[in-house]
């Protein structure tokens, strides 16, 4: 999957951040779907991108 | 002043001769000027800003590749010229001009032609440049305010481009004549006329380039998927050689054979031209090899330009199918957002679609995250999005995936097996066609029948509920997700298009500045050709002078006449229809289209047009040099 979606992408386990073509950072999701969705959220924010 | 005039009236007295030169480069600075003025005009900015900047640079490759075409139309150009006038420059050394003046009055004869070259370019240029500007943004899709435009920046730009390539390419003309001895100026126009072509040498070039060739066609056939590079890159070469093969030995050699034969040569007037025919596609091999060349290079181009944009209209086609797609954890209240959205439109239809997203890694240990539906629940939904299904139930441990397109993608597809805990699903039928908007951009969706899906899931599965909605008008994401926010709670996120961050747009520029170079490419093998049969002309007066002599009329003259230009047309032409068959048909493969071939058919026929026309014009212009035009009967 590859999803400009925040809400598409808290349903994998691993979601891999892409800034500028290269990877940003990468994310587990070690918790329930919707926690794990903020945190994507948080940090898309702190990006400073969709 | 004296030389300056003799240029002059050197220029005047052969303008007919430089017509095609003229036209050619013209059309050329024509085309520079326009793809300057459109980059320096601004109407680009509708695209947006990074799309800007892919256009740009597209177009600047473009200018690039154009300026060294440019450049070797040139250098081809002022080559034959040259030698045609050699002659004539051994009989001003006799009339009391030293060499030096003659290069001084050659070169500002080029320079004349250059120049009056670039003027009118430039000229069509402003004055055209909003029928330009119209065709560009028709042939891209795209809507735009077109007004006047001159830009002296992108004239001087232009003039300037055109005038360096000049100068460098005037210089060594200058430099050539200074060093051409007399006795070759004089015997320039005065070639050994027999060519041998039928021994056993050329018999096995003949059929080496034949076998070659055919190899070129064979690996354009074979290439299937976008990663079959090695036989893309054979069949390129290949092809190359095979058609410099073609004109070099296979065609002398076939007609040499023919010619030999006495019951093809006494047959409809071919004893006067079927031999010299023969000493022209040998003596010229080169310059119709490369013409060939360079119109298939423009044909794929061109092809592969439209392969392209075809794509990637299908993609926007796609991701556009619903006005805005529900994403939600649980089912959702649908009236509540129904309600919130009356305002932007009234609902055509809309279908729910619940499944789940499933990651697993295949044999290559790559990780997928596909969602994964059931079959009842694809076939409902199809019904309300009216569609018809992709294809039956399939049976037990079977499914069928639809992906997205990718515009041009060099990684392999992903494995046919879908692992689960449960069970693995070999998928039996695939398909690109978009079923599920936006979300199939984002994942695959694979289907499964009924009761693999219940064995799939369990109790801890996370499903994802969907709601396709088709409003009657085009909506604003950004805004809608406003309306949503007080009842979205969070938990529910809204999908949809947004027209202004289109970030493939630039595609759409690659196709219509593709289409221009098209244009320019093969204006120009037209001029190219037209070069080469003035320049037979002028070698022929003296063979046609001693056919009159010998009683022959002036009819089946012009009728041999007729034949054998035909043919120096037809063969490039015919060649470059055979091989663009093939190759549109590796470009269709490769871009997974079948829509290609029609508009090939349709370029090639106006190409076809484009060469008669060249073709009546050569005629004319034949006749008339070789005192054989009907007027003077």
């Amino acid at each position: 999957m590859v999803t400009h979606d925040a809400f598409s992408a808290s349903y994998a386990r691993q979601v891999y951040m892409l800034k500028d073509g290269e990877i940003f950072t990468t994310l587990h999701a070690d918790e329930e779907r919707s926690v794990f969705y903020e945190r994507i959220l948080q940090l898309l924010a702190s990006m400073g991108g969709d | 002043m004296q030389i300056l005039r003799l240029s002059i009236a050197n220029f005047k007295r052969n303008i007919r001769f430089y017509l095609s030169y003229i036209v050619s480069l013209s059309f050329c600075a024509f085309i520079l000027y326009d793809f300057l003025t459109l980059m320096d005009s601004g109407l680009l900015e509708i695209m947006g800003r990074k799309n800007q900047d892919f256009s740009h640079m597209i177009l600047a490759s473009m200018i690039v590749v154009l300026l060294f075409f440019v450049f070797c139309f040139i250098w081809y150009a002022t080559n034959v010229f040259l030698n045609l006038r050699k002659k004539e420059m051994g009989t001003f050394i006799f009339m009391g001009l030293d060499q030096k003046q003659i290069s001084y009055m050659y070169t500002r004869e080029m320079l004349l032609a250059g120049l009056s070259a670039i003027g009118i370019g430039i000229v069509c240029g402003v004055v055209f440049f909003k029928l330009f500007a119209m065709l560009f943004f028709q042939l891209s899709d795209m809507e735009a305010e077109i007004s006047m435009q001159f830009s002296v920046l992108s004239a001087l730009q232009c003039a300037a481009a055109f005038l360096a390539l000049y100068l460098i390419l005037t210089v060594k003309g200058y430099i050539v004549i200074l060093k051409t001895s007399i006795k070759d100026m004089l015997e320039a126009t005065r070639q050994s006329e027999v060519i041998k072509v039928t021994g056993l040498r050329a018999l096995v070039s003949s059929l080496l380039s034949l076998m070659l060739l055919s190899g070129g066609y064979y690996c354009a056939l074979q290439i299937g998927e976008m990663d079959s590079f090695a036989y893309m890159l054979l069949a390129v070469i290949l092809v190359i050689i095979g058609v410099y093969g073609l004109y070099r030995s296979l065609l002398p050699y076939v007609l040499n054979r023919l010619s030999l034969k006495k019951e093809f040569l006494y047959q409809k007037l071919r004893t006067l031209w079927v031999n010299n025919l023969v000493f022209r596609v040998k003596k010229n091999y080169r310059t119709y090899a490369i013409v060939t060349i360079m119109m298939l290079c423009s044909i794929s181009a061109l092809n592969a330009g439209l392969a392209f944009k075809q794509r990637h209209d299908a993609m926007a086609a796609g991701e556009g199918q619903f006005s805005y797609i529900l994403l939600s954890p649980e089912k959702l209240q649908i009236s509540d957002f129904n309600k919130a959205a009356a305002p932007f439109g009234a609902v055509e239809y809309q279908a729910e679609l619940q499944g789940f997203p499933h990651t697993y890694q295949d044999a290559d240990h790559l990780i997928y995250t596909d969602m994964v539906i059931s079959y009842s629940n694809y076939r409902a939904y199809c019904k309300r999005i009216h569609k018809e299904v992709l294809a039956e139930e399939p049976k037990a441990g079977n499914g069928l995936r639809l992906s997205k397109k990718y515009l041009i993608s060099m990684a392999n597809e992903g494995g046919d097996i879908v692992s689960f805990p449960e069970k693995t699903i070999r998928i039996q039928q695939k398909s690109e066609e978009y079923y599920f908007g936006i979300m199939q951009n984002n994942m695959n969706f694979i289907v499964l029948n009924d009761e693999d899906y219940r064995a799939v899931t369990n109790a801890s599965t996370q499903y994802m509920h969907m709601q396709m909605v088709q409003l009657d008008r085009a909506v604003h994401i950004q805004a809608l997700r406003k309306a949503f926010a007080p009842i979205a709670k969070d938990q529910v996120s809204a999908l949809g298009t947004d027209p202004e961050n289109d970030d493939m747009a630039f595609v759409r520029v690659m196709y219509a500045a593709c289409f221009f170079m098209f244009l320019v490419f093969v204006v120009s093998c037209g001029g190219v050709i037209f070069m080469k049969t003035c320049n037979d002309a002028n070698d022929d007066y003296s063979r046609c002078q001693i056919l009159k002599n010998i009683g022959i009329s002036k009819r089946d003259m012009r009728r041999a006449v007729h034949r054998e230009l035909g043919f120096t047309y037809i063969m490039p032409l015919l060649l470059t229809a055979v091989s663009s068959v093939f190759i549109t048909h590796a470009i269709e493969r490769v871009m997974r289209t079948e829509t290609l071939m029609p508009i090939n058919l349709l370029t090639l026929g106006i190409v076809f047009l484009l060469y008669l026309l060249l073709y009546l014009i050569s005629v004319q212009m034949y006749e008339k040099r070789c005192g054989l035009s009907a007027r003077k009967t």
